[in-house]
């Protein structure tokens, strides 16, 4: 195994787009390859995640990145697994590279929804669920991380406060982050009065359908010296499952794939979870923070809820989750949002994540969950320097 | 290896819908370790035997965890506010039901009884006993 580095990065603003999926990932590639200082012909290969293409009325999408890019004769693979996706390129493209196989790759995810209707869109995210049992059965994606959120409240008596006060957060956050989708500071008022979407989350505990894309250069380290002398080091990228039905679950309040995928991360990095810096997690509804922030082990099980309202999550806390503002409020365009979090992290071990800038960091962790846990992928990414 | 086709699941999806329209709920059960499921299994993912065989369970049950839908997808856009559950069946495993005329968290208390009705929406439906 050689280690990878991360060269280039590059984002599209989250939000509302014109532009089609295609153009949106070739954007952000183009980014990361100008980011990257790197001779686009010198890439061997795309990886993009990308969970509804069809809701463009277009399958094979990687070929079509490619041409754009000019990079036409380059074989290009989408996968899809739901809204962890983009960490599932990134995931491949770390194994191309580190397996000797690549020596530059090009990962991304990409998602345009904005032009379906909210009802449409509800739809097509509930089926991200084990449609037969759940979507099928009237529940839509807010109404699973919702039964979760009622699971939690009865057994460790947290309340809606607590989880309003993760959104707050994560507003402020995204305030500082130019390519956020929603900077705008919030209230507890506003949360607690939004609309019931699925009791007990309301439509600020969840994140907004996003239209974006990103993208990064993976190199191996004798390549990645050609460009930087400073590269971000993988330090880890680990993945895991869960039983994707939640009835089939013994414990509604945890993700058992993302307690193994981070244990397994950590593992591989040879580090402890107080080495980490700051975590850019998987926050599409608030109590999806909190279970992360347990299941990481970041704190004891059952007090991740009230760690949020003493605020021990902020930036210059202890442990800052999501300076970029998460899905919640950077914006959640389904398949681009693992690899949107790879790109947060290395911006923050740069140095250059300007009014968010979590200070002296030095290693990041990424934790990108698809559906309700059926797959996780966690990356763990440094400046050994 | 010769030309033998791969094992069917002891039950397939479109009979378990059929036996559910009729007001049966049948699903899965290891014969090795007892384990119940209600979603397809070939091999039990608690003991790992591919000693599976379809059973019949419980119409009865317990609410473990629920959220009232206010907003929901397609096929039940017109049966807003009702309940999505996970429900314990008393003699079985547990099961992904919904539960109509559920307005508010105060119309359905966690542990509310509640039992299989057949209906012609997707899904298995309960209502409260």
């Amino acid at each position: 195994m050689r280690d990878v580095c991360v060269v280039g990065i590059g984002s599209t603003k989250y939000g509302k787009s014109d532009l089609s999926a295609r153009e949106l990932m070739a954007s952000a590639a183009q980014g990361a390859i100008a980011d990257a200082g790197i001779d686009p012909d010198r890439i061997a290969s795309g990886i993009f995640g990308n969970a509804f293409g069809v809701a463009e009325k277009q399958g094979h999408l990687g070929p079509l990145i490619m041409t754009a890019l000019g990079l036409d004769t380059k074989p290009a693979t989408v996968v899809e697994t739901a809204c962890a996706s983009g960490g599932t390129a990134f995931h491949h493209g770390y194994r191309e590279v580190a397996g000797g196989f690549s020596d530059a790759v090009l990962i991304g995810g990409v998602e345009r929804v904005s032009m379906l209707d909210t009802l449409t869109a509800t739809t097509y995210f509930a089926y991200g669920s084990d449609f037969t049992y759940e979507g099928g059965t009237g529940c839509s994606f807010p109404g699973l991380y919702a039964t979760m959120a009622r699971s939690y409240f009865q057994r460790y008596g947290a309340t809606e406060q607590d989880l309003a006060n993760v959104a707050i957060k994560n507003h402020e956050n995204a305030l500082h982050n130019p390519l956020a989708h929603l900077q705008k500071r919030i209230t507890m008022e506003d949360v607690m009065g939004s609309m019931k979407v699925a009791d007990p989350l309301k439509l600020y505990d969840a994140c907004p359908f996003s239209d974006g894309a990103a993208a990064a250069i993976l190199c191996d380290e004798k390549t990645a010296r050609e460009f930087t002398d400073t590269p971000i080091f993988v330090e880890a990228s680990a993945r895991a499952g869960s039983i994707a039905a939640l009835h089939d679950r013994p414990d509604l309040t945890s993700l058992p794939g993302a307690v193994l995928a981070g244990q397994t991360a950590l593992q591989q990095a040879k580090l402890t979870v107080d080495q980490i810096d700051f975590f850019e997690v998987h926050d599409c509804f608030t109590i999806a923070e909190v279970a992360a922030s347990e299941d990481l082990g970041l704190f004891k099980k059952g007090t991740g809820a009230k760690a949020a309202t003493d605020g021990l999550t902020r930036i210059g806390s202890k442990r800052p989750i999501n300076p970029s503002g998460g899905l919640k409020a950077k914006g959640h365009p389904v398949g681009a949002t693992g690899a949107g979090q790879v790109v947060e992290v290395v911006k923050q071990l740069r140095g250059e994540a300007g009014g968010r800038q979590v200070e002296n960091a030095r290693r990041g962790l990424t934790h990108n969950v698809g559906a309700t846990g059926g797959t996780v992928v966690v990356n763990i990414l440094s400046r050994r320097s | 290896m010769a030309d033998v086709e791969s094992p069917r699941p002891v039950m397939s999806l479109k009979e378990q819908r059929e036996e559910l329209r009729n007001g049966n709920v049948v699903g899965y059960h290891c014969k090795a370790c007892g384990e119940d499921r209600f979603s397809p299994m070939l091999r039990c993912p608690k003991c790992k035997s591919g000693k599976v065989e379809r059973r019949t369970f419980s119409k009865t049950g317990t609410v473990v965890t629920y959220t009232v839908q206010s907003v929901a997808s397609e096929q039940f856009l017109n049966e807003t506010p009702f309940a999505f559950a996970i429900i314990k069946l008393d003699d079985g495993p547990t099961v992904s039901g919904w539960i109509p005329w559920i307005a508010k968290p105060k119309d359905l208390p966690m542990g509310q009884k509640v039992e299989y009705v057949a209906s012609y929406k997707p899904g298995m439906m309960f209502e409260k006993r």
